[in-house]
C-alpha cells in the first residue's frame, strides 16, 4: 500500500503531461506544420475532396508495396479544407497526380472567400515516381499566406481544371502534402505568436 | 486485491475528469486535442474502467 500514493501521482501526471505536449504541438514553436493526406486514412488537418459528383469515390488499389488510394476529379472545380492551428506565412504544396499534358491543373488557397478571390497557381512538374503502382507525377506550388485570412481556422483550397468535364478526361490524385511555414518562436515575437494562436480559438470568434 | 480495486477506481475517475477537460478544451480551441489524439479512444477506456469499477463495487457490497 505504500506505493499507492506514487501510483496515484503517476496516474494524475499522465494526462497533465499529455495535455502539455498537445499544447506545445498546437502552439508550434518551430513554426512548421506538415499535413499529409493520402486518401487511405482520414486526416484531422485535411478534409476530403468535395463536392461529391465532381470527384468520384475514393478507390483503393492493390500495389506491390501494399495498398494505395486515389480519387478522380471529373468536373471542375473541386475543394478541400485545411484546418490550421494558427496563421502561417507560407505554404508549399506537393501533389501526386495523374493527367495528360494538355489538361490544365491549378490549385490555390482562398484569399477572400466572400469576394471569391483565390491564389491559383499552376502545379510545377517536379518528377515522376515509381514508388506507387503506376507511377505518379509529382508537382509543387508555393503560396504566400501573409495576406490571407482563413475562414475561422479553415483554409480552403480550390483545384481548378477548366473544361475538364467537356473534354471527358479526368485527373487522378494520389496524395497531397502541404508544408506551412512561419517564423519560429523567439523572445521578441512570443506575445505576437500567443495573440495569433488565441485568435484561432472559438472564444475569440464568439467575442468578435 | 484491495489495491487493484482502488487503482481501478482512480483510473476511472481520473480518465473521466481528463475526458471532460479535454472535451472542453476542444470546444474552446478546435483541433487542440482532436488533431493529435482521438477522444473516442479515451471514451472506450472510460467505459472499460467504469465496468470494472461497477464489478468491484458490487462485489464489495455483496460481501
Amino acid at each position: 500500500m505504500k506505493y499507492y500514493q506514487y501510483i496515484r501521482i503517476v496516474l494524475i501526471l499522465i494526462p497533465i503531461i499529455i495535455l502539455a505536449v498537445l499544447f506545445y504541438k498546437d502552439f508550434n514553436p518551430a513554426g512548421y506544420l506538415k499535413v499529409d493526406y493520402d486518401f487511405c486514412r482520414e486526416n484531422p488537418f485535411v478534409s476530403k475532396f468535395s463536392p461529391t459528383g465532381r470527384v468520384l469515390e475514393i478507390e483503393k488499389i492493390k500495389t506491390v508495396a501494399g495498398k494505395d488510394c486515389q480519387q478522380k476529379m471529373v468536373v471542375d472545380p473541386v475543394y478541400f479544407d485545411v484546418r490550421l492551428t494558427q496563421k502561417f506565412d507560407q505554404a508549399r504544396l506537393k501533389l501526386w497526380y495523374q493527367k495528360d499534358l494538355v489538361t490544365p491543373l491549378r490549385i490555390g488557397p482562398a484569399i477572400n472567400l466572400s469576394n471569391w478571390q483565390w491564389q491559383l497557381k499552376d502545379i510545377n512538374y517536379l518528377l515522376t515516381t515509381q514508388n506507387f503502382s503506376e507511377g505518379w507525377l509529382v508537382g509543387t506550388a508555393e503560396y504566400d499566406l501573409k495576406n490571407i485570412q482563413p475562414d475561422k481556422n479553415i483554409l480552403r483550397f480550390l483545384i481548378s481544371s477548366p473544361g475538364l468535364d467537356l473534354s471527358a478526361k479526368e485527373i487522378v490524385f494520389g496524395r497531397v502534402a502541404i508544408e506551412f511555414i512561419k517564423e519560429p518562436l523567439t523572445k521578441n515575437n512570443f506575445f505576437e505568436r500567443l495573440k495569433e494562436w488565441i485568435k484561432f480559438s472559438n472564444i475569440y470568434y464568439a467575442l468578435n | 486485491m484491495h489495491l487493484i480495486k482502488k487503482i481501478t477506481n482512480d483510473i476511472f475517475y481520473i480518465s473521466l475528469i481528463t475526458y471532460a477537460v479535454y472535451f472542453m478544451l476542444e470546444l474552446l480551441k478546435e483541433g487542440l486535442i482532436s488533431n493529435y489524439f482521438d477522444l473516442n479512444l479515451l471514451l472506450i477506456f472510460i467505459i472499460i474502467f467504469a465496468i470494472l469499477t461497477i464489478i468491484f463495487y458490487d462485489k464489495k457490497r455483496t460481501s
